[in-house]
């Protein structure tokens, strides 16, 4: 890269920087899954400690869904736009799924590889975030020392593996230039409740029963059998394709555009 | 003299759309204006000019720079403003026009405040408050302060009021007045290019059926109206596009089949019927 270019991609990244889009994605697109990450935790602080950890599992697995959901968005609507960008386009592909905006950047002088890079960029910044966050929240549960909390490293674990899952799969469409196959991206988003519940089950197995905590976890070792499994492979596929229909409906209609 | 603007065979595949070795120029000094109905492919060309989006094949040039290989030459050549806003709605017009002084080679910044203040744009208030024709307004502030060469609008008149309508009509002919710029206008409201176009280039299914001067319409194309039994099975084919109801046709015939028509009425077309009865015929032959 010639000095001349590296200028032009820092003013580019100024310009980024001046039109606020990374403020804007980090609101909407890891506050809210931070947020949600951080209350369910906290609720499963406070049952463990009275081991009632059956108690909270409802609202467990609708944070963990809205959570999943939530990354499930972020990654399938950057797939679309690195899908469209490889078939189809070059620069017209969203900042955080905005098109208002991404197409400014693409009126400006720039070239279209830098103002993709710059995007890919703002994206990955989006997904490190997230990542970092559940790490620190899962090394936090592991240093609070109660055998209630360890269990979340599942849960953690999963968030990471299917987030890092999701990195290579983007950069890999990004620079072989070939569209993700849908199915890795549901294969990731299938993985992560069947990691997470698991973690549950086996956690719950060695813990000093109640009956109903028994209860709790003859249920949730339904998951960890292999039809139970199934069962969760396919929620996980129905949630990212759910995720990619909206992240397409949002996207295809300024993409289409003749 | 050479083109503002040069489009040789320009092709853009999609799934179930296929832009068709697209080919014509402007002139400096020309107002054209690219009309075609909903989906025809005026606002991928026009996407393509700017490289928003890959060709399939072709060449585009703007004032002899390729649009690919100088895309930042070019894009300091052209003023740009689309139909949707493509401003940062959350951001505001002050720190827009900071991020275009950044960028631009040319970005002028006093044209660009009395360019607002003219149209009563706050700089302060986030664009996402804009109503319609400020956004428009504000795409078109920005797009006349870099003094660009080539000015793009994709339907930038839609949704305006009259007044402010006229306005942009006048801008774009005072910016063509010097006769070293041109404007690119895609519109669906015809009326706007019979008060300031001076070429029409007329797109249908992804393919450029004319692109002619607005004066020669008028000397190659005749509108002939009359009672349904004006039309026979041997005249009707030298029509292109007709519209027949219980009361009579209207059909679009070129100048040199009149001949072929006895009894009907003839009047001189204007650019929608250019555009409407074209449309018409390419139904027709795809109904066939």
């Amino acid at each position: 890269m010639t000095k001349a270019e590296k200028n032009r991609l820092k003013l580019l990244e100024k310009v980024t920087k001046m039109q606020g889009v990374y403020g804007m994605s980090l609101i909407s697109r890891i506050l809210i899954p931070v947020t949600v990450l951080l209350i369910d935790i906290m609720l499963l602080f406070a049952a463990a400690e009275d081991d009632e950890l059956y108690m909270i599992l409802p609202f467990h697995i609708f944070f963990a869904t809205i959570f999943i959901g939530t990354m499930s968005y972020i990654a399938t609507s950057y797939i679309s736009n690195i899908q469209t960008l490889t078939s189809n386009n070059t620069a017209a592909m969203g900042i955080g799924g905005s098109m208002n905006g991404s197409d400014f950047l693409s009126t400006l002088p720039f070239h279209a590889k830098d103002v993709i890079y710059m995007r890919v960029k703002n994206f990955q910044i989006q997904l490190f975030t997230a990542i970092g966050t559940t790490i620190i929240v899962q090394i936090l549960c592991m240093l609070a020392g109660n055998k209630g909390y360890t269990m979340h490293c599942g849960f953690g674990g999963a968030t990471v593996i299917v987030l890092v899952i999701y990195e290579l799969i983007m950069m890999s469409t990004l620079y072989m230039k070939k569209p993700v196959p849908v199915m890795l991206t549901t294969a990731a988003a299938a993985a992560f409740p069947v990691v997470s519940i698991m973690g549950m089950a086996s956690f719950a197995d060695d813990h000093e029963k109640s009956a109903e905590f028994a209860a709790a976890v003859e249920f949730l070792e339904v998951f960890a059998e292999v039809p139970g499994m199934i069962f969760l492979a396919v929620c996980g596929v129905a949630i990212a394709f759910a995720a990619k229909k909206i992240a397409d409906s949002k996207q295809n209609v300024s993409w289409n555009l003749r | 003299m050479n083109d503002i603007l040069n489009i040789n065979n320009l092709c853009k595949d999609y799934k179930d759309f296929k832009l068709d070795n697209v080919r014509f120029s402007i002139e400096p000094g020309t107002v054209m204006g690219l009309i075609g109905q909903n989906g025809a492919g005026k606002t991928t060309i026009i996407r393509l000019i700017m490289n928003m989006i890959d060709r399939t094949d072709g060449k585009i040039t703007v004032c002899g720079f390729d649009n690919i290989a100088d895309e930042i030459a070019v894009k300091n050549k052209i003023g740009y403003v689309s139909d949707e806003c493509y401003l940062f709605y959350n951001s505001t017009l002050a720190k827009t026009a900071q991020a275009c002084a950044l960028a631009y080679e040319n970005w002028d910044k006093e044209k660009f405040s009395k360019l607002i203040k003219m149209w009563d744009l706050p700089e302060k208030k986030k664009i996402s408050a804009f109503s319609k024709g400020m956004q428009t307004k504000a795409m078109l502030a920005i797009a006349l302060s870099h003094k660009p060469q080539l000015l793009i609008l994709d339907e930038p008149t839609a949704g305006l009021d009259p007044v402010a309508r006229i306005e942009i009509l006048d801008i774009l002919r005072e910016f063509v007045a010097d006769g070293e710029r041109s404007v690119l206008f895609s519109t669906h409201i015809t009326g706007d290019l019979d008060k300031i176009a001076d070429v029409i280039t007329l797109i249908i299914d992804g393919k450029i059926r004319e692109s002619m001067s607005i004066d020669l319409i008028e000397d190659k194309y005749a509108v002939i109206s009359g009672a349904n039994d004006k039309l026979t099975r041997d005249n009707e084919k030298y029509t292109i596009g007709i519209r027949k109801t219980n009361a009579g046709f209207e059909a679009l015939v070129l100048r040199e089949n009149l001949g072929k028509f006895n009894g009907v009425s003839v009047r001189n077309p204007n650019v929608e019927n250019l555009l409407t009865f074209s449309i018409w015929q390419n139904r027709k032959e795809l109904a066939v």
